[in-house]
């Protein structure tokens, strides 16, 4: 196996850590101070919420990197805008 | 070929496995909201993909209008995606906005899927059956 084979699996292996590490941490993250909590009602729907919250997206466009390489290429992110 | 597959199988079962713990995650008591930890995972899913095409972009891999439509692509997703975490948070989702948000991250997958190789390694477990 050539010294470039094994770098491209050593890069993408690292990514399909990352990647998976990255949303264990993050769930664990977000209900780590559930952890101690009794299941009650409003603890479960509290945790959900911020579950929900965390889950939320950003727009594209308000995306500092993607905004720069739009305007670029000579094209206003605002145009590409969906919803106000 | 088959090296490949062999070097890569070790690493992609950690992945899954990391992502299997990841929903088991919530604490005890809390299973019923082991749909809201997938969400989550998903939505980091598609940050990866962004974040792909972004650098595809930026090390000069996509043309300026495959760029533009990827972006529009990511556009149509989030505006979907966020409209059915609302949904979710007040209990309302329905299954056609699922499919919404589901054909919308297709299309994105489509679009980039030639400038991040290694797009369908990282999507998650959750996605696959539908």
């Amino acid at each position: 196996m050539s010294l470039i084979a094994i770098m491209e699996l050593v890069t993408l292996g690292i990514g399909l850590v990352k990647t998976g590490l990255l949303s264990y941490l993050e769930v664990k993250g977000v209900l780590a101070k559930y952890q101690d909590k009794a299941a009650t009602p409003e603890n479960v729907e509290a945790a959900r919420q911020e579950l929900l919250a965390a889950a939320k997206i950003p727009q594209a466009v308000d995306d500092p990197k993607i905004r720069a390489l739009l305007e670029e290429i000579g094209v206003d992110p605002e145009t590409l805008r969906i919803g106000s | 070929m088959r090296v490949f597959r062999s070097a890569l199988a070790p690493l992609l079962g950690l992945t899954l496995l990391l992502a299997a713990c990841a929903s088991q995650q919530v604490p005890s008591g809390y299973e019923a909201i082991k749909t809201e930890a997938n969400l989550l995972e998903v939505s980091k899913y598609f940050q990866g993909i962004r974040a792909g095409y972004v650098k595809a972009r930026q090390d000069g891999l996509m043309a300026p209008e495959q760029f533009v439509l990827a972006v529009k692509a990511d556009q149509s997703f989030t505006a979907a995606w966020n409209v059915y975490i609302e949904a979710v948070k007040a209990k309302k989702d329905t299954v056609q906005m699922w499919t919404t948000v589901v054909n919308s991250l297709g299309i994105l997958e489509g679009l980039v899927k030639a400038w991040v190789p290694d797009l369908i390694q990282k999507k998650p477990p959750m996605l696959m059956g539908l």
